[in-house]
C-alpha cells in the first residue's frame, strides 16, 4: 500500500537574483515660473526567497519575500521663463523588502511559467512601487 | 536536488513607480511645481551689482545642493549657496538642485538693482586750497580736491611766524 503524497506542502524555493530594467519615462510641463523635463529610469536587483504550495499537480500558489535594491536614474533639466538652463543627472540607489504572491503553472518537468507581484517602495519619501512580471522556469 | 533558471526580466513589469510608470505621484517627481519638500531660502531677493548675498537649500534629509543662476549672466555661485550678484541689472531665477537626488528642486528670484547713482558735487563751492594736507609722517591724508584750485599765498605776522594763508589777500596787504 502506497503512501499518498500530501497535496500541500510548503516548498521554499530560493529565487535566483533578479535583475529588472523598467521602461524610462519622461515628465515635462512648461508652467511658469520653472518649465522642466524630468527624465527617469528604474531598475532593481532583488535576492530572496518563494514559499509555494502546490494546488494542483501543475498550479502552485505562494508568496515571495525578497531584498530589493532599487536604483533610479533621472536627469533634471529646468528652464526657468527668464532664460538659461540648468541640467544634472545622477543616480541614487535604495534598499527595501519586497513583497508579494507568486503564481507558477508547470508546463513540463523542466519548465515552469510564472507570475509574481511585486510591492515595495523606494526613495526618500518611501514611495509605493509595485511590479507585475511573467517568467519562464526552466528547472534542471 | 534541482537547480532552476528564472527568465524574468523581459516581462517585467513596473506597474506604478511614482515618476516612472503609471499610478500616484509622489511630490519628488512632480515637475514645475513647488514639491513642498525642498526650500530655498530666501525665496525672493534684491542685492545690488557685485553685492553677495547667502542663499540656503532646505530638505529633511540633509545634504547638499547644486546652485545655478539663470541666465547666468545674473551672477555667480559658490559651492556652499553663496551668490555674488553681477553687474547686469534684472531679475533671475535661482534654481538649486538636490545632490543626492537631482529629481528634488526648488528655486528663487533674485533682482539685481540698478547701480547707485554717483555721489552729489558742488562744483559751485571752491575749496579752501588746492594742495594736498600733509600729516606729520609725509604721507597724503584728504587728497581728495573738490572745485577750483586757488592760489596759496604767504604773509608773516608781527610775531615774524610764517602763516600760510589760502586763496585770499588780507585787507591792507
Amino acid at each position: 500500500m502506497g503512501t499518498a503524497a500530501p497535496t500541500h506542502t510548503i516548498n521554499s524555493v530560493p529565487p535566483p537574483t533578479k535583475c529588472s530594467l523598467f521602461a524610462g519615462e519622461t515628465r515635462s510641463s512648461t508652467a511658469a515660473p520653472l518649465p522642466q523635463r524630468l527624465d527617469t529610469r528604474v531598475s532593481s536587483l532583488a535576492l530572496g526567497v518563494d514559499l509555494l504550495v502546490p494546488i494542483s499537480n501543475r498550479w502552485s500558489l505562494g508568496l515571495e519575500v525578497a531584498e530589493t535594491r532599487w536604483s533610479v536614474a533621472s536627469t533634471n533639466t529646468v528652464t526657468p521663463t527668464l532664460g538659461g538652463n540648468m541640467t544634472r543627472s545622477g543616480t541614487s540607489h535604495w534598499g527595501r523588502l519586497s513583497v508579494g504572491p507568486v503564481l507558477t503553472f508547470k508546463v513540463s518537468d523542466h519548465l515552469e511559467v510564472e507570475g509574481r507581484l511585486l510591492s515595495s517602495h523606494y526613495g526618500y519619501q518611501n514611495q509605493p512601487v509595485n511590479t507585475a512580471a511573467v517568467g519562464l522556469l526552466w528547472r534542471f | 536536488m534541482r537547480r532552476s533558471l528564472s527568465l524574468l526580466v523581459p516581462l517585467a513589469l513596473l506597474l506604478a513607480a511614482p515618476g516612472c510608470g503609471g499610478g500616484s505621484h509622489a511630490t519628488g517627481d512632480q515637475v514645475a511645481t513647488a514639491n513642498q519638500v525642498m526650500t530655498v531660502s530666501p525665496d525672493v531677493a534684491s542685492v545690488a551689482p557685485g553685492q553677495s548675498l547667502q542663499f540656503t537649500a532646505s530638505i529633511p534629509w540633509g545634504g547638499t545642493a547644486t546652485w545655478a543662476v539663470l541666465p547666468g549672466t545674473g551672477g555667480t555661485f559658490s559651492g556652499n549657496g553663496l551668490f555674488t550678484a553681477s553687474s547686469v541689472q534684472g531679475q533671475y531665477r535661482i534654481v538649486a538642485m538636490w545632490n543626492s537626488d537631482v529629481r528634488y528642486t526648488a528655486s528663487a528670484t533674485a533682482t539685481i538693482l540698478p547701480p547707485a547713482p554717483p555721489a552729489d558735487s558742488t562744483p559751485d563751492i571752491v575749496s579752501a586750497s588746492g594742495a594736498q594736507q600733509s600729516g606729520a609722517s609725509g604721507q597724503s591724508k584728504n587728497s581728495v580736491v573738490v572745485g577750483e584750485a586757488v592760489p596759496a599765498r604767504t604773509a608773516t605776522d608781527t610775531s615774524g611766524t610764517l602763516v600760510l594763508r589760502h586763496g585770499f589777500r588780507p585787507v591792507g596787504h
